[in-house]
Parts: C-alpha cells; structure tokens; sequence
C-alpha cells in the first residue's frame, strides 16, 4: 500500500495524462494529428511562458501577482511604439523587455529592500501597470488609423517582422512561438537544475537565513528572481501582441491566474513537491490537452474553468494530500 | 484519488456522448450536402459570450442550425483574443464543415481565417472585418440604425432642433453610425449640434449622466439628444430626470432590451425612440450564411441586417412591457428577410 | 520504592513501521511520587516508545495497565483520559498564539466540546488563577499577551494545564531544550515539589547531567530493546554504556604547543556591538579552543562578528597576522573563517534538500564551472564527509529531513570543515545532540584540526572539558579566565561563568 501510494505519487499526474492523451486520440482520431499537437502547443504557449516565469518567484518561496499585467503592457507598448509612434519593431521588442526588467527589479527592491510582502508589492505594481498601460492611448486599442489626440489618423503598423513572430511557422507547421517557449523551458530547466544559480535559488526557498549564513548574498538572488519573472513576461507580451497584431487593452485578463494554475500542478509532476520547470511545461500542456480534446468531444466553452479547477485540486491533492507527515 | 478522477472524467465524457445523438434527416429539396448525405459541424467562435446582445445572438444561430440539422459547437473564452485565434484552428483540427466568426480583433483573425480557407473549410464573419474577398461579411447596418432614428427626430421637430450629441470616436459601430449623423447635419441645416460629449467609462451609463448633467447646466437651449448606442441613451435619460428636465428634451438612441423598453413607456419618459435590429436573426443570417456557402451556393459578399425603429409612443399604445412581448407584435424583428431559400425551413413561432 | 504502587505498567510494547520492528518487548512500569527519565540514543525507540503512551500510535503490541486495568489506547483521546498528560518539546505547539494568559491557562474551558458557548471572561479568569497556583504562577498578569511573557513562563502555563487535569502520568519531552539554565533550576525546583506530592512524573532529555541529577529511576531503550533500569546513584559514564555499549573513551588527545605552531586568528582590542570591553585572543593552529560563558554574556555578538554578520565597533581582526578587514559573510569566508551556526532547524539546515546539497552549498563556486555544476566532484565530496563523519544515511542523496537529530548536526559540521580554512567557529554544536553523535563529531575534529583552528562556543562545562585543549570564560562582555583544559578546575570555571 505504502508502495503503492509513492508510485500514485511520483508518476499518476503523467499516468493521467498518457491515459487521457490515448483516451482523446482513441476516441477522435483527429486529436493525434500533428497539426492538433501544435495548436495545443500554440494555445499555451503564452500561459505557458508566463507560467515559467513565476515559477521563479515561488521557487524563492515568493510570488510575482504582476505577470499578466506585465505582458499585457508589453503588448500596448509595442502597439505604441510601431503604430503611433511609427518606429522599428526593434525598437518595439527591446523597450517590451526593457519594461519587463524595470518591472520586475522594481518589484525584487520593493519585496527585499522596502521589505513589503511579495502578495501585497506585485498586486499593487499590477494595479499599477494595469492603470499605466492606459495612459499612452487614453484608454483606447492601439491599432492602425486609431484617432490621435490631435486629431490625426495614426500611420503606422505592425511590421511584417514582428507579426511573423506571433503568426508565422516553420516548415509550414511549426508555430513561432511554440519554438521560443520550448526555447526557454529547455534553457530555464537547465538553469534550475544544472547550474549553481538554480541551487541557490531553491535553497533559498527552503531556508533562507541558512543560505545568507552560507555566505550567499541572498537580497541580489531575490532580486533576481523577480527580474526573471518581469523579463520572461515581457518575453510572452512581445509574443502575445504579435499573435494579436493590435493593442488591445483587454489582453491581459485571466492570463495570471491560467498561469498560475499550471505552475501549481507542476509541484505534483513526477512527485517533487516544489516548484519546477518541467512541471510548469507539463502543468500547462496538460490543461492545454484536456481543453482541447475535451472540446473536440463537444464539452461546451463554459465548462472550461471548471475542467481546470478539476485538475488543479486533484494535482494539490496529489502533491500534499497523499504524503502525509508524522505527527 | 487517480480512480475517482477517472470515474469522474468518464462520466463527464459520457454525458457529452450522450447529448448529440440528433441524426440527420436531410430536407427537401436541399442541395448537398443537406439533402441527408451527411452529417453537418459549424463552429461558431465568439470574442464575447456575455450580455444579452451575445446570449441572444447565440440562440438565434442555435435554432436556425437545429432546423437545418447542423450540429453547432460554441468556442469562446470572454474576451480573449489570442483564444480566439487558437479555437480556428481547433475548428480547422476537428474538421469541421464551416466556421463562423463572431466579433474579434480584425488583425488577429485575418491569419486564422485565411488558414481556414485555404484547408478548404468556408467561413463567414460578423461584424469583424476579416479583408477576405472569400468571406462574407455580416454586419448590422449601422449607418442605417442611426438614420432611423435622425429621421424620427427631424420628424418630431419639423427639421429644427438644438442637439446634443453623445458619443465617442474609435469605435467602429459608433463611427459608422456617426456618417448617418453628418449626412443628416448637411441635409437639415435647422439640426445643430449644440455640444458633443461622451464616455466609455464604466458604469458608462452613471458616468455619462454626469457629463450630460454638466451640460444641461452649460447649455439650457438643447432640447434633443442623439446618442447611437442604449447605455449612452440610459445616461442621458438618466441626467434629464435628475435635473428633473424630462420635458425639456427629447432622446434618440439605438439598440433595444427590455430594460429599455421599461423606462421608454414611463408617462413621462424623454425616450422618444430607438432603432434596433435583432440579434437573433443577426445569428439566424450568420447560419444561413455558412450553410449556403457549404452548398456552394453563392452569396453576396456583404450581408447588412436591416434595423427597425421603434417608438415610444408605439409601445405604449400597443402595451409592449418586455422584449418577448416586442417580438410578439412585430414578427418582422425576428426574421429578417435575407438568405431565404425555399429549403431552408426558418422560425416563425417568433421565440427569440 | 517497593512500597509505592505502580500506577501505569507498560508491558512487552513493540511496534512496527512496515517491517522495520521500531520496538520490541519494552516494559517499564511507573510509580507515583518518582521521576522517571527513558534515555536512549536517537532512533533507539525512544520517541516511538512516548507516543504510544500518548496514543499517537493505534497499532501497536503489548499491554498498558493503568491501576491495573488494561486499556488500548488509540488515540491521543484515549491518553488523554486515562490521565496521561504530555508536554511537548516545543514549547509555541503548547501554547495558543494571540491569547492571552489566562485564555491559555483556561484553554480547556475555551476549545473543549462541552464548553459555554458563551465566553465569560470572569469565569475563564477565575479558573485561570486555580490553575497558575498549583504552578505559583498567580503573579502573571492573566490579561497579558501570552507573547509577552517568557519562554520559561510560556512551558510553566503549560504544565500547569497539564496538572489541572490532575494526571496519573506527566510526560515531559526535552522540556529544557529552549529555556536558560536559571530557568532549568526552577523548572526542577518545581518538579521535585511536584513528585513529593505523588505526582509520577516521565521525564525526557538529551541533557544526560539532567537525567542525573534529577532522576529516581531510569529506563535505557537501546535499539528498539528493554536496555535495562538504572537506580540513584547514577553516574553519566554509566547511562551512556547502558544506552550505546562501550564507546571509544572520548580520546583525550594531548596538544603539542611547540610542533609548527602557527598564529590563525587574532584579536587587538576588538570590541564587539553592545559590549565596551576590547577582546584580545589569539587562536593557534591544530588548537580547539572553548569559550562558554551565559546568554548574555556576548558570546554570539562575538561570534557574528567574527563571521562578518555584525560589524565591529572598534579594533581589528588578523587572520594569518595579516588585518582581515571584511563586511560580510562572504569575504569572511574567503578569509577562511567558517561558523557552524547555533539552532541547525533555523539556521543552517535546508528542508527538503539532499545531504549532498546540504554539505556543497557554501562553496557552490568551487564546484562549478561557468555557473553549471560539476556534480560528479560533489558527490565525490559529499560520500568522503558521510565516510568521515561516520554520517547514518541511505546516501548522499537522501533528504536532510530522513536523518537523526545528530546525524543533521553532522552534516552541518560538514558543510564547513569540507573545504581548507583557517578557523571554524562552532556556535553550540551539540544541542539536540545526541551522545553518539557528539563524539562523532569531536572526534572528527580531534583528529582533523591540525593547521587549522576551532572555536567551540557553548554553555556546557562538561562537553567543553571534553573536547577542547583551552577554555576561556566570557562573562559580560569580558574575557575572564583563559586557560588548558587539562588545568583548568571545573569548581572555578563555574564560579566565574556565573560570577555577578
């Protein structure tokens, strides 16, 4: 039984998941084809993104609540910068992550040197990006022809380029931004797994005055973190207003708490209980999956938060519930 | 814990199973494929699914796809752009016979839509501008609704009024109801426009009752109102009351629900009219749409819902107190008169 | 004793945790008016052996009689109101946060099932006062905050919850772990007046002086087995044979002051935060050097200094007779001063990591290259420290958590002594220690501190005496007396620790 219980532990979340990914094929031949795997992997990829950089933030034993918004200005900001303004989408990708950075460094001296609680600082910087991606556009999306505060017609608009990051693919089928998000979780999986960086960071998570008397300048580490999270966010704004090819002001909702949800059923992949990258993927895939053939088996639209909230509470069950510590 | 997610995830399975078992039966005289050879999909993917505009519209689609024996799947995530994009191309996965899109971002969906195309799948659009000489576009006629009710106005005043307008720029049914403004500027030099304000600020309908309020004050002489779209009718109406100068002005607006016809058939109620279209035929139309397209039957490429005006002296004297009643009494607000062929079977017991 | 009555007999207790048997055939009976102690090296069944008593553990064998009739505990209820009463070791899982005094004194009239519903403070307060006096208690204020009153008060209130069920057995479990040695004392004052008056008390401590001192009988367990009962008058040499056999006699090893002796560390009038007295000491290679002294004496201020965490007032540091100027932990240890911090669960120890990752942590850099970790050079590391320090554990990548008390301690003294440095600082190495692993450990450092140096700072005389070549006494900021182990006369030692 013991037995038993650790399997279910380290291995039933992928179990699952192989069950219901032959379960959909099995029962809509469709689901197996290539195309559906890419627009299953096309669909999170933004979540997905968002999902890694909070990963972060929670290894630190923090929490960043300023992800969604921070992609969501990136995409105004992009907007701005090549419609309005009429500049080169460069321009638009660099000063996207140059935000991103700001963000995030404001909110790690906020949480390390002001000492505010991580909860409290990013739910006020979000409230406050949220307001700020308002301002340049008075309110409005940003698209081409939009009115002026002047009174003229804005001339510019999203180049080729930029959009082709958002909409274009390789080969035909693989979707752009399906390969920058593999990109990162490989390069984000190393980092937390292989490097000393990594190491650090989860100790901190684990005890952080032990690490600081290990002689580890712990501030500059959380500080970090959240700079990571700010700048993978502005990664998945860039690639959110390329697939949007517009500032919507409305493109932000809903992306904080997905992402969250599947950095949450990360901590119950293969059993590690912590905050992980390949979780994070595999959380966000997973959800990804289970929308997707379940709609192609008719679920209706409005069922889909209720699937996710399933998944979420079985995966937390899987992770705390099932090990239960001594008294 | 995994058995009973399982059991939990079968069960869910099998009621959707269940659910769609409607076989077709195929209709007289249809062409192919709805001459019973085979089984119809549409999908039908929302950029909103909220309010009683989308409610509405959605059962319109939904009982035109019924009595053409299409099996309709709704994807929508409220508000979501980029799931908007995503769900085409499930649609396109799923091979299904036809897509329609609803509302969207037009440079988000032209890439989608486009990809729709060329596997073959024919798509139509609802007021989102998909730049597709292969889609149709439908559309309310927004130019017209404003018409309607400028009409109506020119009508009550005998061609002179002082207007205030309220309204904002950007937004494409607000602009496009705007040309009927201009034109009808031109066409009746005794219609002026005293001021012009309005917000999009929510609650939009309190928030433009301060605006109005401030104007009143400013400019005593306004004795109409020209706001193109209900919520900015509401905040109008709303500031005249509270400056307790229903009597001094007149309202014209666009779009109607049952709220609005509440405070229209108040006695004492400064709603003159309003020009709506229904929804559900708006969704009715967009079936039809797609059906023909999958038929192969041409079709023009731009398809304008023709609005109705009502006034409020109209629902008074006909007793109409609810949008089910509204219906009742007028049989043409249910079913437009577009995409009618002899084998398409339509509503006529008027429910929606 | 044999006219007393035994009021609880355990008899032929075992239990099993799948099929490791944790315990077998353990009796002990217990007698009122006696205090009891179990010792027992850790993992020996000892905490298994309490909890059954508390009824933690439904499935165990065997029988306990309590007034000769026999009842099957299996739940803490059942403990409960056979009269067995338990105060833990922690002492913030006893007490109630944001109560206040009295409401925690009273709790049972607050959190019980068949409490008022509505809450009478006058009521609670009188029932409260009851309650303090059997402890002498009554002077607390009942209207403070229970975080406003000392440690010592806090697990005082406890146990005088714990009496006023008027208990056949009070078990207490490490009840000195975190309270001062003045607060020891009248923790045991209160204890013998309790025992005279019939109350059968089950005490338990890593501190073997304690059990010692204040015990009337004590039980061994010793791997899981009855390991015999000891009477007054005990002696420490005795308890610990009877808990782990014959140890290897902790090896008084004589240091050469002459052979390649060489300056590591030295203080000119080094003077520390809240302290006015400059410090001089100087630390010799293959020197272990003791400083005890109380809390408050201004040992750790002494220590954070050393070790970057705190910045000297005034006064410098030589490390190798070259001024070691440094601002924080890091450059400390690039000068070569490592600290085993005091209290390894907050200090030192990262949950949910592995051994290996325990040890490695402080010196990250060295093992890797570009940021990526050379974790072949790890491992390697970490299995000679496991070797070395005789560390029990299923392997370099088990979990910290999975170890014996000791066994963490071990892996804490290892992440420091792993790589070259001129000095460790030990900060209370040995608390909840237990006694194997003590040796263990000085051992290690017996036998490895050659070219380096150790500063051992602690509160025991008696562990000092053991391991170190030199003792120096800290009182008040002062160094007071600073002489070899071997001279030095424990009677005096004591006297200026606790000198006014």
């Amino acid at each position: 039984m013991e037995k038993f219980v650790a399997f279910a532990i380290k291995y039933g979340f992928l179990i699952v998941m192989a069950g219901s990914f032959i379960g959909f094929g099995l029962m809509e031949p469709s689901f197996w084809s290539w195309s559906n795997m890419f627009s299953i992997l096309l669909g999170i990829t933004i979540v997905g993104i968002l999902a890694l950089g909070v990963t972060f933030t929670l290894i630190v034993d923090g929490f960043d609540l300023s992800i969604g918004s921070t992609a969501a200005i990136c995409v105004m900001i992009s907007s701005y910068v090549m419609v309005v303004l009429n500049m080169n989408y460069m321009y638009a990708i660099l000063l996207s992550i140059l935000l991103g950075v700001t963000i995030g460094l404001v909110n790690g001296l906020l949480i390390v040197k002001a000492k505010i609680p991580d909860l409290l600082a990013t739910l006020g910087m979000m409230f406050l990006i949220q307001g700020l991606q308002l301002i340049p556009s008075a309110g409005m999306s940003i698209g081409t022809g939009m009115m002026l505060a002047d009174g003229s017609e804005a001339e510019g608009e999203f180049a080729q380029q930029f959009l082709f990051l958002g909409q274009g693919r390789l080969f035909n089928l693989i979707p752009i931004p399906v390969i920058v998000f593999v990109i990162l979780a490989i390069v984000i999986y190393f980092v937390l797994q292989y490097t000393k960086w990594g190491r650090i960071l989860y100790a901190i998570g684990g005890n952080e005055k032990a690490v600081k008397l290990a002689g580890v300048n712990v501030e500059k580490y959380k500080i970090a973190a959240y700079v990571l999270s700010g700048t993978i966010s502005s990664i998945a704004g860039i690639l959110l207003a390329a697939r949007i090819g517009r500032g919507d002001v409305t493109s932000g909702g809903g992306l904080l708490l997905d992402a969250v949800a599947a950095a949450l059923i990360g901590y119950a992949v293969l059993g590690v209980k912590k905050p992980n990258a390949l979780g994070s993927v595999v959380g966000v895939i997973f959800i990804g999956m289970l929308l997707n053939g379940l709609t192609m088996l008719s679920l209706p639209y409005y069922t889909q938060d209720f699937i996710k909230g399933i998944v979420l509470v079985a995966a937390l069950i899987f992770t705390f519930g099932l090990s239960k510590s001594e008294i | 814990m995994k058995l009973k997610f399982l059991v939990v995830l079968s069960m869910v399975l099998g009621l959707m199973f269940g659910a769609n078992s409607a076989l077709a039966k195929g209709l007289k005289g249809a062409p192919a494929p709805f001459d019973g050879s085979k089984k119809i999909h549409v999908a039908l993917i929302r950029q909103m699914t909220e309010g009683e505009f989308m409610q509405t519209y959605r059962a319109g689609a939904q009982i035109q796809a019924n009595l053409l024996g299409i099996k309709l799947t709704v994807f929508g995530k409220s508000m979501d752009n980029q799931a908007e994009a995503n769900f085409v191309y499930q649609a396109i996965n799923m091979k299904v016979d036809g897509i329609i899109i609803d509302h969207g971002l037009s440079e988000t969906m032209m890439k989608p839509a486009a990809d729709a195309i060329k596997a073959g799948i024919p798509v139509v659009a609802f007021d989102v501008d998909l730049k597709n000489p292969k889609i149709p576009q439908i559309a309310q006629d927004d130019e017209l609704l404003g018409m309607l009710a400028l009409k109506q106005m020119v009508k009550d005043f005998n061609g002179k009024a002082n207007v205030g307008y309220v309204s904002i720029a950007g937004i494409l049914p607000l602009d496009k109801r705007d040309r009927s403004w201009k034109k009808i500027k031109k066409e009746y030099p005794g219609i002026k426009q005293i001021v012009k304000t309005g917000t999009l600020e929510s609650p939009i309908a309190a928030k433009n009752a301060d605006q109005v309020k401030a104007v009143l004050l400013a400019h005593p002489e306004i004795n109409a109102f020209f706001a193109p779209y209900d919520e900015l009718g509401k905040g109008v109406v709303q500031a005249l009351r509270e400056a307790r100068k229903q009597d001094k002005a007149k309202v014209y607006t666009a779009d109607i629900s049952t709220q609005d016809i509440r405070e229209m058939i108040r006695p004492d109620s400064p709603w003159a009219a309003t020009a709506a279209t229904n929804p559900a035929s708006i969704g009715a139309v967009s079936v039809r749409a797609i059906a023909l397209k999958i038929a192969g039957v041409k079709i023009p490429h731009n398809l304008l819902i023709p609005p109705m005006l009502f006034t409020a002296k109209e629902l008074r004297a006909m007793k109409i107190k609810n949008m089910k009643q509204l219906r009742k009494k007028f049989p043409k607000f249910n079913s437009v008169d577009l995409l009618n062929y002899p084998w398409i079977p339509v509503d006529k017991k008027g429910l929606f | 004793m044999t006219d007393k009555r035994p009021i609880i007999k355990a008899i032929n207790i075992s239990k099993k945790f799948g099929a490791t048997k944790a315990l077998s055939d353990v009796s002990f009976d217990f007698y009122e008016g006696e205090i009891f102690s179990i010792v027992g090296a850790n993992g020996a069944g000892k905490s298994t052996f309490i909890k059954i008593l508390c009824g933690y553990y439904g499935d165990y064998e065997g029988e306990i009689l309590i007034d000769g009739k026999l009842i099957k505990f299996e739940s803490p209820r059942d403990a409960y109101e056979a009269g067995i009463q338990v105060v833990h070791q922690s002492i913030e899982q006893g007490i109630v946060q944001n109560m206040s005094v009295a409401e925690n004194l009273a709790l049972e009239m607050i959190i019980s099932p068949d409490a008022s519903f509505v809450y009478d403070k006058k009521k609670i307060v009188k029932r409260a006062i009851e309650i303090a006096k059997k402890m002498d208690l009554e002077y607390l204020d009942m209207d403070k905050n229970i975080q406003d009153i000392t440690q010592s008060e806090k697990q005082m209130i406890i146990i005088a919850r714990a009496l006023a069920t008027k208990p056949k057995l009070l078990i207490l479990d490490e009840p000195t772990s975190s309270i001062s040695d003045r607060e020891a004392a009248k923790l045991f004052e209160t204890l013998y007046k309790l025992r005279d008056e019939g109350v059968s008390i089950l005490y338990v401590s890593h501190y073997l002086a304690e059990v010692k001192k204040i015990s009337n009988r004590v039980g061994v367990i010793r791997d899981g087995k009855y390991g015999g009962l000891l009477y007054q008058p005990l002696e420490i040499s005795q308890i610990v044979k009877a808990m782990v056999g014959d140890l290897e006699s902790a090896f008084k090893r004589s240091y050469d002051e002459k052979s390649g002796k060489k300056l590591i560390m030295e203080l000119r009038d080094l003077v520390v935060e809240g302290s006015k007295y400059p410090l001089n000491i100087k630390i010799y290679s293959g020197e272990i050097v003791g400083l005890i002294g109380l809390i408050g004496a201004g040992k750790t201020e002494l220590a954070e200094t050393l070790f970057g965490i705190r910045k000297p007032i005034s006064g410098e540091i030589l490390i190798e007779e070259k001024s070691a100027n440094f601002k924080d932990i890091h450059q400390a240890i690039k000068h070569g001063i490592h600290m085993v911090p005091e209290n390894r669960a907050v200090n030192a120890i990262i949950p949910e990591e592995s051994i290996k990752n325990n040890i490695t942590l402080p010196f990250l850099d060295f093992f890797s290259k570009f940021g990526v970790l050379a974790k072949k050079n790890e491992i390697k590391a970490s299995k000679r420290m496991i070797k070395d320090m005789g560390i029990k554990c299923e392997g370099f990548d088990a979990l910290i958590e999975s170890l014996s008390g000791g066994n963490q301690q071990k892996v804490v003294v290892a992440r420091w002594l792993l790589m070259k440095h001129n000095i460790v600082i030990l900060d209370e190495p040995f608390q909840g220690v237990d006694i194997k692993s003590r040796r263990d450990i000085s051992k290690y450092l017996q036998d490895t501190t050659k070219k380096s140096a150790v500063l051992m700072i602690s509160s025991d005389i008696d562990e000092l005496m053991d391991v170190t070549d030199r003792i120096m006494v800290m009182n008040r900021g002062r160094i007071l007396s600073n002489e070899k182990t071997s001279e030095v006369d424990r009677d005096r030692l004591l006297s200026l620790i606790t000198q006014e």
